[in-house]
């Protein structure tokens, strides 16, 4: 089995209370206090070649920033580069607001909170780094049913609410898009088999509290977190990674009475702690190297229109005097004064990263934002690899990327805003990079093929050398001197018949064509002399002893017989007759004469 | 100096010589020596450090030496390496050598050779002899 490290950590990120929680844009959404505390989750893959740091954040998602800062100072501290760290938010909308360009600059609370995180995460990658140990790596996955709901729902006329909106239930005839039920997991363990880390992938907006009583909490992750350490180990290290999930939340429409409190996060996440432990015990071994593949992209932004424009001027106009104060979604004031900065903006295009890892038959890509569902089900449909994870809110965070026909629909992730900012086409473009540039590069690193026809190499394996000497060991060690020397007579005889019998017929030329072939095959300087009755061959040394002394074997006794004796077999009842005039045992250097009998008639 | 382009024939005497000698069990133990000398060095090292994909690093330079017509996928996604050998050189030379009789058995000590060391590391090796008279084979490496 290929061998494979790991290190974990878990850093804690929990913000001070009154730091402002994200995932909503309410008046007054300062944080009253802790539900449960925020981590980052730390896991480090290593295989001797390749080093792969993954960081799960307790947040709604990192900004490009950030994740920037972040990344060149783990790579400053521990080498680790910043294209194999992979960074993502679990989404948790009940976490610190570092969702830095929905609500313009971060507050001096939230910027400064950012600065120690980043300090104490990149203690937590620089000390796990230097702990990593044997590991076995598994993968499993789960059918989930009932727990994530496509969010955009179908009127009886034909328009689409979301199911965090005002509706009537006997109203609704269905959702505009599928969900993505698979739950996934890569997980580390330890050489007696015990649990270090699980990697959890599911798609799910972390959305059922929206900072719910103000209290900072991970949402149903920590149940799910919870839930596995209980079960396992308290040191078990749990990363949560969401999936496309742009379209996805927990609620279900058919289901007026559920709740939006800790009772329906702590239901959601034992349940799916549940599913989580089935994985687990079903899951199968992954041998083999760590791929991974990073790759710099960028993609086309929304151009802002001018009725757009117009219609930012009007409702800033129109709700000067309204405090921006909403739950779920975003209020009309927070849309138009995004429209009019992103409106001011030179760029047309913006940058991301795209990243892929696979082991075996597992893999993992990323997205770089919110994207609907379907374009996460198209990628998985799309890779070779049977068990494939799609990381939602990855690395930056470039807004929601929803399927073409939403923006005739209608609905909140479509409007413009610094969350959903570009072109109606930017899903297609995201799978078609994920599929040729991400899922191809691994393939190509998965699947190796090398074809040869016989002509396209040199016949020269000088190994060869070494194995014939251990044959030749073999048949002294095991049989003896005369054994060794009859095998030898007796392949001479045999495939140097042809030979034999041209110098039998005299053809002196026969012997010096085979010779001079012969080292030109090895490669080999030799000096080869012909008069009318001497052929003298000298070496400086042999060819096979050289070899065989550099791979650190030992020439097998009387080594030298490979000359003598399968010469003098040459020579055997021909005109001609063979002495090893000199030969060192050490470096098989020699001077050997075929020499014309002398005629006793 | 038995030159290593004259290596295969003297492959095959010996294995001759030594069924000769004390039968065909010996030549079986003969192939478990330089399994567990020449091999285990070599394709097992390289198992160790790589996994099952240390079977390609090690057929593509052996393979490549020994200027084989061939072709073979390493499959990390399946986990499984294949190799077709559409012409071998070991058996082609010995059967373009029309005036030696190669060893009946000689083929036997491929999978004799690299079966116990990949066994070891957890790896099963399939192969399909049934085209050896035409110096042509196929063998599948996988878990198991």
């Amino acid at each position: 089995m290929k061998t494979q490290k790991a290190a974990t950590a878990r850093v804690e990120i929990t913000p001070p209370t009154g730091t402002p929680i994200a995932g909503n844009v309410r008046k007054d959404n300062k944080s009253r206090g802790v539900h449960d505390p925020l981590y980052c989750n730390i896991l480090i893959l290593d295989d001797d070649t390749t080093r792969v740091c993954m960081l799960g954040f307790d947040l709604i998602w990192l900004e490009e920033k950030v994740y920037m800062q972040l990344t060149q100072e783990i790579e400053r501290e521990t080498g680790i580069p910043v294209s194999n760290i992979i960074a993502w938010g679990t989404h948790t909308h009940s976490g610190p607001d570092t969702g830095l360009r929905m609500y313009g600059e971060p507050s001096d609370s939230v910027g400064k909170y950012l600065d120690n995180m980043i300090q104490a995460v990149t203690g937590g990658v620089k000390r796990a780094n230097m702990s990593l140990q044997k590991v076995v790596l598994k993968v499993g996955k789960k059918e989930v049913a009932g727990l994530n709901f496509n969010r955009r729902l179908v009127k009886k006329d034909g328009s689409v609410v979301m199911n965090f909106e005002e509706f009537d239930t006997e109203d609704i005839t269905g959702t505009t898009g599928p969900v993505d039920k698979e739950l996934l997991t890569f997980s580390v363990w330890d050489k007696s088999d015990n649990l270090v880390a699980v990697l959890v992938n599911f798609t799910l907006h972390p959305a059922i509290l929206v900072g719910y009583d103000w209290l900072i909490s991970r949402d149903f992750i920590n149940y799910l977190d919870e839930y596995i350490l209980d079960r396992y180990d308290r040191r078990v290290v749990v990363l949560f990674a969401n999936g496309a999930e742009g379209n996805i939340n927990h609620l279900n429409y058919q289901d007026p009475d559920q709740g939006r409190n800790f009772e329906e996060a702590e239901r959601i996440g034992k349940k799916l702690g549940e599913h989580v432990e089935e994985s687990l015990k079903d899951s199968s071994l992954l041998d083999g190297r760590i791929r991974f593949v990073s790759e710099k992209v960028t993609f086309p932004l929304r151009e802002i229109t001018g009725d757009e424009k117009q219609w930012a001027e009007m409702v800033l106009e129109r709700d000067k005097d309204l405090e921006e104060d909403q739950l779920d979604g975003i209020p009309d004031k927070t849309y138009a004064r995004m429209i009019q900065e992103m409106s001011a903006r030179k760029e047309k295009v913006c940058e991301t990263v795209l990243q892929g890892m696979a082991v075996n038959n597992f893999a993992l890509v990323t997205f770089p934002g919110e994207v609907y569902v379907e374009f996460g089900l198209k990628v998985k449909e799309l890779s070779p690899y049977p068990y494939t994870m799609v990381i939602g809110l990855a690395n930056s965070h470039i807004g929601y990327i929803p399927a073409k026909e939403a923006f005739s629909q209608g609905g909140y992730e479509v409007r413009t805003a610094w969350t959903s900012q570009l072109t109606v086409n930017a899903g297609d473009i995201l799978v078609n990079l994920v599929n040729s540039r991400i899922l191809a590069a691994l393939l190509k690193q998965s699947v190796r093929v090398m074809e040869r026809k016989a002509s396209d190499n040199k016949y020269l394996h000088k190994d060869f050398h070494v194995s014939m000497n251990m044959l030749l060991t073999y048949i002294y060690d095991n049989f003896g001197r005369d054994a060794l020397i009859s095998y030898l007579v007796q392949f001479a005889g045999e495939y140097h018949k042809p030979l034999n019998e041209q110098l039998r017929a005299g053809n002196r030329d026969a012997l010096v064509s085979y010779l001079k072939d012969k080292y030109e095959k090895e490669e080999w300087p030799v000096e080869i002399s012909v008069s009318e009755t001497e052929v003298e061959v000298s070496q400086q040394s042999c060819p096979a002893i050289s070899h065989i002394v550099d791979k650190g074997e030992e020439p097998c006794p009387y080594y030298r017989e490979t000359y003598n004796t399968v010469y003098k077999t040459i020579c055997e009842g021909t005109p001609y007759e063979y002495v090893l005039e000199y030969f060192d045992e050490s470096t098989g250097a020699c001077r050997q004469v075929f020499r014309k009998r002398e005629d006793k008639r | 100096m038995i030159s290593c382009t004259e290596f295969i024939p003297a492959y095959s005497e010996g294995f001759k010589f030594i069924d000769k000698k004390k039968g065909r069990r010996e030549v079986e133990r003969f192939w478990r020596y330089l399994s567990d000398l020449y091999v285990k060095d070599r394709l097992g090292r390289l198992v160790a450090e790589e996994g099952l994909e240390g079977c390609f690093t090690y057929w593509s330079q052996a393979l490549n030496e020994e200027a084989a017509d061939f072709r073979m996928v390493f499959n990390g996604i399946k986990g499984e390496f294949r190799s077709e050998m559409r012409r071998c050189p070991s058996k082609g030379m010995l059967n373009s050598l029309k005036y030696m009789e190669p060893y009946r058995f000689y083929c036997d000590h491929c999978p004799a050779l690299y079966g116990p060391v990949l066994q070891k590391y957890g790896f099963k090796y399939e192969k399909d002899m049934s085209k050896v008279d035409k110096a042509s084979c196929s063998g599948v490496i996988k878990a198991g």
